[in-house]
């Protein structure tokens, strides 16, 4: 795969960005899209909007990714200079314990403290989930002196997971939910459309698809394609029907999540994209999660709404996994969509 | 029973394919030459102009629970999840219908005797009877949807059959639309039949917002607390319409409950009143338009809703039809 | 941190893989000793002669870490393992190498919500449902990792606040880096006898390495260098002891009253703070297995505070590290004739 591409998705998921505090995505997105927006808006909600030809005829397009990731906040810091976390989104506690963090603005490293297994019962160890809240942060302070004008209550902890290649054409690192899809909304973004298109990075919707809300009725487009990075479940002793979607699949199309179920011609019109092409492609087994796009869909009088994401394993999660040919796939399968909806050769 | 009955509930319907639903109601209703559109998401509204009065939204929703095949085994047997809320206990030996009229059966895994006791969707599967994998998916593939079978059978004054759940809202609406045609109505109606309502209704809500209507009365089934050992709840069939006071996700604006209780007070309509824990309807969607939206709701009691054999008393639906008219004529 | 903390803790070594580590430890040892030699079950025993060879005093550090074992490969290419001293709570959102017949960086993973059952959400995951993600086909898997390879935590160590640190396998390499510390504090010092530091294998599993290294080596002196609990959240004090507060002194049974008033006096020379730990019948370090060799060695145990043993993420003080290390330089200088004559009973030896 193509350096710039490489780099891209390692700036991207690298950056730090919980929910409400996506800012570094935006600015490194900023940097990316300069020159190929006609203007660039930021909401209340911190939503950031690349407006392109908003004057051109033809349906509104609006094309999504959420910034932010799944992560951990500070709620208290303790005399000994400990954190106690909370989660920012929904993470299973068990994948906590014993992991690399970074604290607050200055990026301070520190880990999730896990208690020596010879000071463990055997009770314990077999039986007893350790809960976020029973968990501390340990940054080598010795007291909450240590830490004044460092860490703050309220500072957002991420998973210090760096980006890199794994095994037979995967990529490891983090949050690619929804990173990968930032990615391949500012691939799209850097193409000239004939139509309107309103690019919506979205902000919280780890915590409720709320930037998605308000700022789909700021612009309600005629047509909206989320992209994101959705649950591939093909691991371990997972039964075939249960695993959702399978790396190196192709783009995953929703049918029906949790939330919604997506536009039926558009969706026939992306099979038919990727059939023409000799695009691989899968649906998406299991009528659960929920998108951006849910919200999309019912802004206003309603919107043609897709989803479109690239599998990932493991999301939500420290570390998790893509495939380099579902992301290309993705990116090429949506870039031969809007050229079809543009009436162009692709 | 009248087959109107018959040809709204046997139209294959599920959440967001509700378009066999709107050919059914278009044709029944093209005699009324009444305006009509259908919007972005499928909801199809008719309208009738009345000058100077406020808009009142009528609403009962098109779209029926069903299934979405996620997998076929190796043996030609489907998984599915749910479209809708699925009580798995309930699905569990019903038949489902396909688009392409395929039938197939919904089945339990056997093999742990606990499955039973702590029942889930993903422990069933369906046979359509396929011999193989290759042979099923001649017929069905991953994404399809189907919905339950359930012919309607009279029952004494009661029928009972699939998809009454919302269907008989429609017929209901439908029956007073033609019931006060031509005459002088006391509002500007705005008739609402609504889509993908059984997986968060998403039609009332981006309808509401097309038509901006100054109040709303959405027609929909509620439960019944008059069968045996049943969870305490105050509603019967043929005590007539229930009249909606509250329900999980809102609570009816008094003045539209309490006009309706005036109608039915007025017009010698028996009534019930209906506290419902669990469930909603589309005037929750319609209710929190823009600037709000005064909202009530006029239920059809309902035994078994969900299933593939809900019960309604005609009764009750007459009943219905008589306060929905006597509101739009006053 | 002294550079040798990250190359040493990187370095992959399970018990019974040892030897892997002899080519960093042999030339961090250049230098700074006289000989070294391997045994036969992969210690590494490095000698540094004193005026006489008639005695010797020998500090072990074990240079093993703990992991798990590939058990089997299963139809998706994913890997099953077993392990023991690892809290299995841990494994979850891991990354993690498998070393087969080449080292693979691998994963392990959680079910996704919608795959498991009520009960399996409310509990830890059993070590069989824990399966390692190596992201390659089957066939390449089978190829590449056969049954037995062993899989550890990833390397690499972070830097905290107030010189401390984390990462894998300070138990026990900061051990070893503190002997090696210790040899280049004492490089111009003539020493009364031999010194021996000792690399051990095999402590966390079997004590096999103390063991032959007691027999091969006969010292008179076996001080086993270990790390211990230090204060942890959520662990009553009684069970730990402070980090920062420098190297922790065991006293109990597997203590020789000699080593033990060595010990201190050398600590109060060398003006090293120091925090007291009791045992009874195990210290849990390679002294338990050097006090029973042959005739029986005369034992003694030092530790270096550690918290969250056995995790990817252990933390240790380097100060401690470093007042361990001039406690042990400063013992080698006070195992003279007059303590060999209050170690045998005799004036003179």
């Amino acid at each position: 795969m193509e350096q710039k591409r490489i780099e891209l998705l390692r700036k991207l998921t690298e950056a730090r960005a919980i929910s409400g505090r996506e800012d570094e995505v935006a600015e490194i997105l900023r940097a990316e899209l300069a020159g190929h927006a006609d203007t660039v808006e930021r909401d209340a909600i911190k939503n950031m909007f690349v407006l392109k030809g908003m004057n051109k005829p033809g349906p509104r397009v609006m094309l999504n990714a959420h910034m932010d990731e799944v992560g951990l906040y500070v709620t208290h810091i303790t005399k000994e200079g400990y954190l106690h976390v909370g989660k920012a989104g929904g993470i299973d506690d068990r994948l906590l314990l014993g992991k690399k963090v970074l604290v607050g603005k200055d990026s301070l490293p520190g880990v999730i403290a896990a208690k020596a297994v010879h000071l463990c019962t055997t009770e314990e160890i077999e039986t007893k989930v350790v809960k976020v809240e029973d968990l501390v942060i340990d940054v080598g302070a010795k007291s909450d002196k240590d830490v004044t004008g460092k860490v703050a209550v309220g500072d957002q902890v991420t998973f210090a997971t760096t980006f890199g290649m794994f095994g037979d054409g995967y990529f490891v690192g983090k949050a690619f939910d929804d990173r990968a899809g930032c990615a391949v909304v500012t691939e799209l973004l850097r193409i000239d459309w004939p139509f309107p298109v309103i690019g919506m990075f979205s902000t919280q919707e780890e915590i409720g698809t709320k930037g998605a809300r308000v700022g789909a009725w700021r612009y309600t487009p005629d047509i909206s394609i989320t992209v994101e990075g959705t649950i591939a479940a093909d691991i371990g002793e997972v039964k075939d029907y249960q695993e959702v979607t399978n790396l190196g699949g192709g783009p995953v199309l929703t049918i029906k999540d949790g939330g919604m179920v997506t536009d039926h011609k558009l969706r026939k019109r992306l099979i038919e994209i990727a059939a023409k092409n000799g695009l691989p492609w899968q649906f998406k087994r299991m009528p659960a999660g929920g998108t951006d796009a849910r919200s999309i869909q019912t802004a206003k009088g309603g919107v043609r709404a897709v989803a479109v994401a690239v599998p990932a394993r493991y999301i939500h999660s420290p570390v998790s996994l893509i495939k380099e040919s579902d992301y290309e796939n993705t990116v090429t399968l949506l870039t031969k969509f809007l050229a079809d909806l543009a009436g162009m050769e692709a | 029973m009248d087959r109107l009955i018959r040809t709204l509930t046997q139209a294959w319907g599920p959440t967001s394919y509700e378009e066999g639903v709107r050919n059914v109601i278009t044709a029944e209703l093209s005699s009324l030459h009444l305006e009509n559109s259908v919007d972005t998401l499928g909801n199809l509204v008719y309208r009738i102009p009345c000058a100077g009065r406020q808009k009142l939204l009528l609403s009962a929703h098109m779209d029926q629970i069903g299934i979405i095949v996620t997998y076929v085994d190796k043996n030609g047997f489907l998984r599915f999840g749910a479209v809708g809320g699925l009580d798995p206990y309930k699905v569990l030996g019903q038949r489902v219908l396909f688009a392409n009229g395929k039938v197939g059966v919904i089945a339990v895994e056997t093999k742990e005797r606990k499955t039973l006791e702590h029942l889930s969707l993903d422990r069933l599967f369906v046979d359509i009877g396929a011999t193989s994998q290759v042979d099923a998916l001649k017929h069905v593939g991953v994404g399809d949807f189907a919905v339950f079978v359930g012919e309607p059978v009279e029952v004494g004054t009661r029928v009972t059959g699939v998809a009454l759940d919302d269907r008989i809202g429609c017929y209901i609406l439908m029956k007073t639309l033609k019931a006060v045609a031509g005459k002088k109505l006391g509002y500007e109606i705005y008739a609402m039949f609504s889509v993908q309502e059984e997986i968060g209704i998403k039609g009332a809500k981006v309808g509401a917002w097309g038509v901006q209507p100054d109040l709303a009365i959405a027609l929909d089934v509620t439960m019944c607390g008059d069968t045996p050992e049943s969870a305490i709840l105050d509603i019967g069939l043929g005590k007539g319409p229930a009249i909606k006071v509250k329900d999980a996700g809102m609570i009816a604006t008094p003045v539209v409950r309490d006009l309706l209780i005036a109608a039915a007070k007025k017009h010698k309509i028996p009534f019930q009143l209906e506290v419902l824990q669990g469930g909603t309807t589309d005037a929750a969607a319609i209710q929190t338009n823009a600037a709000g939206v005064p909202s009530g709701v006029i239920s059809v009691p309902d035994r078994y809703v969900h299933s593939a054999s809900e019960m309604v008393d005609m009764g009750d639906v007459e009943n219905c039809v008589k306060l929905l008219s006597a509101v739009l004529l006053s | 941190m002294h550079k040798l903390v990250e190359e040493l803790t990187s370095a992959y070594a399970v018990s019974g893989d040892e030897r892997r580590l002899h080519d960093i430890l042999r030339s961090a040892l250049a230098g700074i000793t006289d000989e070294i030699r391997d045994t036969s079950l992969g210690n590494l025993v490095a000698i540094r002669k004193g005026r006489s060879s008639d005695h010797a005093l020998l500090f072990a550090a074990h240079i093993d870490e703990v992991g798990a074992w590939v058990t089997r490969v299963n139809d998706k290419g994913f890997l099953g393992i077993h392990c023991t001293s690892i809290d299995g709570r841990i494994w979850p959102g891991l990354q993690v190498m498998v070393h087969g017949v080449r080292p693979l960086p691998g994963i392990i993973g959680l079910k996704p919500v919608h795959v498991m059952t009520h009960e399996e959400m409310d509990r830890p995951v059993p070590d069989d449902d824990l399966w390692v993600d190596v992201g390659l086909p089957r066939e390449e898997v089978v190829r590449l990792v056969p049954v037995g390879a062993t899989v550890t935590f990833t390397a690499g160590v972070m830097n905290l606040m107030n010189d401390r640190y984390a990462g894998k396998t300070l138990d026990d390499r900061l051990c070893a880096v503190t002997l090696i510390q210790a040899l280049e504090l004492l490089r111009d010092t003539t020493l009364s006898y031999d010194l021996i530091m000792a690399f051990t294998v095999q402590e966390e599993v079997t004590g096999y390495g103390a063991w032959t290294t007691g027999w091969c080596a006969h010292p008179d002196v076996g001080i086993a260098i270990d790390v211990t609990h230090a204060d942890t959240e959520g662990v009553p004090e009684q069970k730990t002891v402070p980090m920062g507060g420098g190297p922790g002194i065991t006293v109990g049974p597997v203590v020789n009253d000699h080593v033990l008033a060595l010990i201190r006096r050398s600590a109060k020379a060398a003006e090293v703070p120091t925090s007291d730990e009791t045992c009874m019948a195990h210290s849990g370090t390679d002294a338990d297995d050097l006090q029973l060799v042959g005739a029986g060695i005369a034992a003694g145990v030092l530790s270096i505070p550690l918290r969250y043993m056995h995790s990817p993420v252990e933390v240790a003080d380097q100060n401690d590290v470093d007042r361990a290390a001039r406690l042990v330089a400063e013992i080698a200088r006070q195992f003279d004739t007059a303590f060999i004559g209050e170690l045998y009973g005799t004036e003179a030896h």
